[in-house]
């Protein structure tokens, strides 16, 4: 009967009708002009759903009606591209450890622009932290900006996620961070059978954008720097690194006795590491944003040059990138995906779901569409540095169904679980304790994401009203939100940045 | 009734044939572009500068005049080139030659399910002569024919995988026991309808008047049964499948998401998700002429199968 209870349909309904029925007592009359929510049914439909419920229902104790828009993946942001809604409930999640990844849509000359948020004073703000001479002046900058996005609140911060994983006997070596990487290296247990809940959408480093892919990806090809579980930077294909003449240029030494897995089997070199980069602005890639304070990256773009005059491969053990100003961020937006590493004999129509090439510990033996299976590789070279070998085969699938999932965990058919939502009921006491096992450990990670509302700030009433949106953060209660909904397994928030991004200590 | 020549009538099928392939591939191309959401966003996801989205816009010709996509997509799949996916940005054909066996496969299990489920197992039935055990099939089948598939699905997993444990909840293609679940889910609504449908048919044509004059001449009761009974019920369950065909089709997007396998149903969601109009309307395409090839076998059968419709009976 618990199976049937976790089922998010059931899980639903019962939300629904309950809260039906804590609403009917209290219902004060409805003061504040009526609210419209629109959210996305096709991306974490479980907890977006419940989520605008329990904001309907919390706001209308305090007299504000809402009307629920549960719309199409597509029509979600076809709507916010045309400024065609009032309120939207939102995700946003970054792929590198940058205040900056949050702040990007408020500045008034960002491609896409959630909030249509635009303020001179913030722009001049985010541009000055972009700019900034050194890594504590960025911060500073940033900080400032988030203040004031925080008081005008185009977007209202509700909380910050955590992944609670179930891992297996002989599994506790895996490693993931704030971002969402995953990392395989240290387990002990010689076949490793994971799992991702979306679909992929390209195994080409250079276009991996949404998680999935992002998590094939990055089990066979590697950055030049990475992010530790605690936040800091550390060499990766780079053994280190400095910012030389001003903060205009930064020379990388690239680590000796890597190889490349596959037919191209050679050693890496500078000059593997500037046609990666130069691929990845030619292929359009969602990441080619991030080379654009790189000199000679405009006119490459525009195709008036063969190559990016800033990716400098001075000696094959030498790269280095030239900024046309300083760009501290720069190091940040490295740890993409996007800015990792393939050699040099990449076209930019590889396939890259027959084979792998990259120098990371798995090698893709086969893709289907929905299971990515993966051998050790061999000549890894970081293997000299740990305690015990690769797993043998690594299994990455595709699992949308939550009950699939679970079936799966139960079987022993999959080894780490990322417990979605719905099944959250099945490893966690009321009180948000673990159930404890002997099979099993489980581990929780603090995601440095969002989840919000946010409003069009071109629409009227509520965008061009600061009280009243104030009201409406006011009138939540985040720490009933985040108990309702993860057992606790939440971090409430108050600013748009999570505060542990501002670390200085780098 | 003029007879027309055979050539004449061959031609005429081929010609609609063709016209119904121009259809849907119009139609296809219509609803699809039409469908709100830019693909090049939605690819390429909010981070992505103005820049880069109109650099992407360009390569996949997206913003010349809808009727010049219109006659480029015509020429160049009249060619035989379907060209490539704007997300996975590989080959169409690749990919649905990749994920066509399997769905294929699928289809084709469960159509041989239920068949044997709504049409061979009552015909036993009606031979060892036990009317009570037509009765209880139907009544089994109707049971879990109130299911739609994908509720059926996922109760199917938690039960036989997650509780029972009888078959892997991770579908694997090379796995016999894995194709258990997602051949009965896909093959049991359509089965149950069918079976009524025929059982009805079966119950209704034992008592018509020829069956009663082939029994009243004393022709034996298994060749009235054969000839008088069985083949002209058989026409309903026919008509019925043939306007029921495309709930395969569908049912495979909600059968292979529940149980993670790699087809084509799952690449069609995929590609609605993602507005990805250079990978669903070749879909459409594919789907369409699966569609109408069983169908156009589906109704010679059915010519074949009832003597009603046999002119030389006329």
């Amino acid at each position: 009967m618990t199976i049937l209870l976790s089922n998010r349909r059931l899980f639903l309904v019962c939300l629904v009708l309950l809260s039906v029925g804590c609403s009917r007592n209290t219902q004060p009359p409805s003061t504040g002009p009526q609210l419209s929510l629109m959210y996305n049914t096709e991306e974490q439909a479980t907890e977006k759903t419940v989520t605008a419920q329990v904001i309907q229902s919390q706001l209308k104790e305090k007299g504000i009606s809402v009307t629920l828009e549960p719309v199409t993946n597509a029509v979600f942001y076809d709507r916010i591209a045309k400024a065609d809604y009032q309120a939207a409930l939102a995700l946003w999640y970054v792929d590198y450890d940058d205040p900056e990844g949050f702040l990007t849509d408020f500045y008034s000359k960002a491609g896409f622009r959630m909030a249509k948020y635009s303020n001179p004073t913030y722009d001049d703000l985010y541009e000055r932290g972009l700019f900034a001479k050194t890594e504590k002046e960025k911060l500073q900058r940033f900080h400032e900006a988030t203040a004031l996005v925080d008081r005008q609140l185009p977007w209202i911060p509700l909380y910050s996620n955590s992944e609670l994983f179930v891992l297996r006997k002989g599994t506790e070596g895996f490693v993931s961070n704030a971002y969402q990487y995953y990392d395989y290296r240290g387990v002990q247990k010689s076949d490793l059978r994971v799992a991702t809940d979306v679909e992929v959408q390209s195994l080409d480093p250079a276009l991996a954008y949404d998680l999935a892919s992002k998590h094939i990806v990055t089990q066979s090809y590697e950055g030049l720097i990475a992010l530790a579980p605690d936040g800091q930077l550390v060499p990766m294909l780079a053994t280190d690194w400095r910012i030389v003449r001003d903060g205009n240029q930064i020379d990388f030494h690239l680590r000796a006795g890597v190889h490349f897995q596959g037919k191209w089997n050679h050693a890496l070199t500078a000059s593997d590491v500037k046609s990666s980069f130069e691929r990845m602005l030619r292929v359009n890639s969602p990441y080619a944003y991030i080379f654009d304070q790189v000199e000679g990256v405009p006119a490459f773009k525009e195709k008036k040059a063969k190559e990016v005059s800033g990716f400098v491969a001075s000696a094959p053990g030498v790269f280095s990138i030239r900024l046309s100003r300083p760009f501290p961020t720069m190091m940040e937006w490295l740890l993409a995906p996007a800015a990792y590493i393939v050699p040099r004999e990449t076209s930019d129509k590889f396939d890259f779901t027959k084979e792998s090439v990259g120098t990371g510990p798995f090698v893709l033996k086969s893709w289907d569409g929905v299971q990515a299976r993966f051998d050790a590789n061999g000549n890894y070279w970081a293997q000299a540095q740990q305690s015990h070998p690769l797993p043998r085969t690594l299994s990455l699938r595709v699992m949308k169904d939550v009950n699939t999932q679970f079936a799966a965990f139960r079987q022993g058919e999959l080894d780490i679980l990322n417990i979605p939502l719905a099944l959250f009921n099945e490893f966690l006491e009321a009180d948000g304790s673990v159930r404890p096992s002997s099979e099993y450990s489980y581990r929780e990670v603090k995601l440095n994401n969002l989840k919000f509302i946010t409003f069009n700030m071109q629409k009227a009433p509520y965008g061009r009203d600061e009280a009243l949106r104030r009201r409406v953060s006011e009138s939540l209660n985040r720490s009933a939100m985040v108990k309702q909904l993860f057992k606790g397994r939440a971090r409430e928030a108050t600013s748009i940045v999570p505060p542990e991004m501002f670390r200085t200590n780098r | 009734m003029r007879r027309s020549s055979p050539t004449l009538v061959i031609l005429q099928r081929v010609g609609f044939f063709v016209l119904t392939l121009w259809t849907i591939l119009t139609i296809s191309f219509l609803c699809v572009y039409t469908l709100p959401g830019d693909p090049a966003r939605l690819i390429l996801g909010q981070r992505a500068s103005t820049q880069t989205v109109q650099a992407f816009r360009l390569a996949a010709r997206l913003d010349s005049p809808l009727a010049i996509q219109y006659g480029n997509f015509l020429v160049r799949t009249l060619r035989g080139d379907f060209g490539e996916s704007l997300a996975q940005r590989r080959p169409v054909a690749a990919l649905v030659r990749e994920r066509a066996g399997t769905t294929v496969l699928l289809v084709a299990l469960s159509f041989a399910l239920m068949a044997f489920l709504s049409v061979g197992l009552p015909i036993l039935f009606a031979i060892v002569g036990s009317p009570w055990w037509t009765r209880a099939l139907d009544r089994v089948l109707t049971l879990f024919a109130v299911a739609p598939s994908y509720v059926l699905g996922v109760v199917a997993v938690g039960l036989f995988s997650g509780i029972l444990g009888w078959v892997p909840a991770v579908f694997d293609a090379t796995r016999p026991g894995c194709w258990v679940l997602p051949v009965f889910v896909l093959s049991i609504y359509p089965a149950a309808l069918l079976a009524r449908v025929f059982h009805r048919a079966l119950e209704r044509n034992s008592h018509s008047l020829s069956v009663q004059r082939a029994r009243a001449l004393g022709f034996p009761n298994s060749d009235v049964f054969w000839n008088e009974v069985l083949r002209v019920s058989l026409s309903a369950p026919l008509a019925t499948l043939v306007q029921g065909i495309a709930f395969f089709v569908t049912g495979t997007f909600f059968v292979e998401s529940v149980f993670g396998i790699a087809g084509l149903g799952g690449l069609a969601y995929e590609a609605v998700r993602n507005k990805d109009v250079a990978l669903l309307v070749p879909l459409c395409l594919v789907f369409g002429t699966a569609v109408s090839i069983l169908s156009v076998g589906l109704d010679i059968g059915l010519r074949l199968a009832d003597p009603r419709s046999r002119s030389q009976h006329a």
